[in-house]
Parts: structure tokens; sequence; C-alpha cells
């Protein structure tokens, strides 16, 4: 699970919790793969980021140096090469394997198998 | 659109790709220019990835980033390898629809859904039954998406959707229209019995 796919993901879909989002990562092993640097679709990608909870899940993965807390602290970051290969490092190269999201309403734990998390819900709590 | 490689996969468990996957790959080619110059995807989103096919080409085809759901953690794990063995990023989760998927994000939303009518207790009685049992009309699993729509979607977002006649896809279109989604029988394809067609429903303007 790349911390991309992590921003978009939420645990509002269980009965009773009402935002369900940032979910919080555990990661037990995370690994760094090698993706193609796209200046364009960087751009494209931060607007569509939630930074608040992709800079948390940089933290709880231990790559929190790697990107500032507030976006706004950085001017015309469109143009800022050598931020937005950080950002691509950050939300596309890091990579939770093995791990857990938690509900931060309900604390409900989603395992992460082999890079995958496991969102499904069991009849009750939906 | 190039079509990548599913033999490293057995087809037991999951949906082996057939007419109307290469029908839904063959829609979103044909919209290429309008995709490119209105849509500007950059987030797609597969429900039901499968064999992970169709993603994984619109992957490479478009140049986005790719969510995939399966409600089958065996589909998830195929989409992974074909999206790999492609050389295109695919995430994927394991999941009902689009329930753990935050609004508004979503720009391009693909669904080849369970259509087959069949008795309700049929549907997602097995794995392989969940790729194809749609239930009353093939419509009980599609039915249950159509109201997440317009919050899933962002501004410029647009959904490509899969049916069969039997699944009354003017009544489907009219659906969407309700939600204010422009809405478009995009291609037809006779399949064997199967009379398929692709709708696509857009927020985005249709030139």
């Amino acid at each position: 699970m790349k911390l991309l796919t992590h921003n978009m993901l939420s645990s509002r879909c269980i009965k009773g919790v009402s935002v369900g989002y940032p979910l919080k990562i555990s990661a037990k092993n995370v690994r760094l793969v090698n993706c193609d640097f796209d200046t364009d679709f960087t751009v494209r990608i931060i607007q569509k980021l939630d930074w608040n909870a992709l800079w948390e899940a940089a933290e709880s993965v231990g790559h929190a140096d790697d990107i500032p807390k507030n976006l706004s602290d950085i001017d015309d970051y469109d143009k800022n090469d050598e931020f937005l290969r950080k950002v691509h490092h950050v939300v596309l190269e890091v990579e939770v394997i093995e791990g857990e999201l938690e509900c931060p309403e309900t604390g409900r734990k989603f395992p992460i198998e082999d890079g995958v998390p496991n969102m499904l819900l069991n009849e009750d709590e939906v | 659109m190039e079509t990548p490689f599913t033999n490293h996969l057995s087809f037991e468990h999951i949906y082996e790709p057939a007419e109307d996957s290469f029908l839904l790959m063959d829609a979103i080619e044909a919209d290429d220019f309008w995709l490119r110059e209105t849509v500007k995807p950059t987030i797609c989103l597969e429900i039901g990835s499968g064999s992970g096919i169709v993603c994984s080409a619109v992957a490479k085809f478009l140049n986005v980033f790719c969510l995939a759901t399966d409600i089958n953690s065996l589909a998830c794990r195929a989409t992974r390898e074909t999206a790999q063995r492609a050389g295109v990023i695919v995430e994927c989760v394991n999941a009902d629809l689009v329930k753990p998927v935050v609004t508004g994000k979503i720009d391009m939303l693909i669904f080849n859904p369970p259509y087959v009518p069949t008795e309700n207790y049929e549907v997602a009685s097995s794995n392989i039954a969940h790729t194809w049992a749609g239930g009353l009309n093939g419509r009980q699993v599609m039915d249950r998406l159509f109201p997440l729509l317009p919050e899933l979607l962002s501004e410029r977002g647009v959904f490509y959707l899969v049916l069969l006649e039997q699944n009354r896809p003017q009544e489907v279109e009219r659906i969407l229209q309700m939600q204010g989604l422009e809405c478009q029988i995009v291609m037809k394809r006779r399949a064997g019995i199967e009379k398929l067609c692709v709708l696509r429903a857009s927020k985005a303007q249709i030139i």
C-alpha cells in the first residue's frame, strides 16, 4: 500500500463512524520501490491530496523529514523540482507491505498483507 | 490500447477476461481524445478488477494512478501480478464496491459488474459467483453503487459501466441522469447470446 492509496481510504463505511479519516498506520514491513518521476503528474497528484493525512502517514512510517508539515510553507511548489521529487518519493515509492490500518474513531483494525489492505467489514459493522 | 498478459493466472476463482472485458477496454480507448482533453484523469478506480486486465491496460494507456477494489482477495493478488507484469502501478484494496474510498477524488471509475440475471440467493455465493451472478435483472450489485456515484466522482469525473440488455440500460440511464450525470451508451456488441453495451455517465461536459 502506497501512501497515496492510504490518502484515499477511510473507515466511514463502519456503522456509527462519522469521518473515519485519516486511518492510523502501524507498519511492520515498509519497502521502497522505484517509480518514474513525472513533474506534471506529481503536481496533479498534490492537488488531490489531503496534506495533513499524508504528513501523518509519512511520520508513522518514518518519512516525515521528507516533506514539510504544511504545504503552504512551499512557495510555487509546482516549479520546485526538489520538492516535487520528495513528494513523488513519499506518495509513490514508500510502500507498507505488512501492517495495520486503524479507524481513528472505533479502533477497528484492518490488516495489510502482501501490500493489500483488507477493508472488508462484517455484516454487523455496516 | 495494449492488452496486458494474463497467462500467469489460473481462472478457477477469478474471472477470465472475455468479450465484456475487451468491450470495456475498447469503449475507453474510443474516448481517448475526450478523456485526455476534457476529463484529464489523474486517479482511476476499477471496481471488481479481477484479473486486473482492464485497469492495467488503462493505467498504461492514460498514464493515470489506478486504484482497484475486489471483494475476492485472490483477485486482488491477480490484479497486482498483472499490473506488475505490464509495468504499471495499480494499487489493490480488498473491499466491497467503493466502501472505503474517500469522496470527490475519482476522475475515472470503471466497473464490469456481475450482470447475469440470477436468483438473488446466487449473488455472492462463491468467489466465482461474485464475478457474474447479478440477482434480479442482473442489477442487484450495481444498483448498490449508483447512489454513491455523485459523491465519489471528482468534479470532472466519468463512469464506464458494462451492461447486458437484460439489465435494462435505459432504466439505468434514467437513474444516473436523475443524479445529475450525463449518460450515453457509447458502444454495443453482441457476444454469443449476450447483447452487451457500455454506458458512460459523466460529470464532465461531453463534446
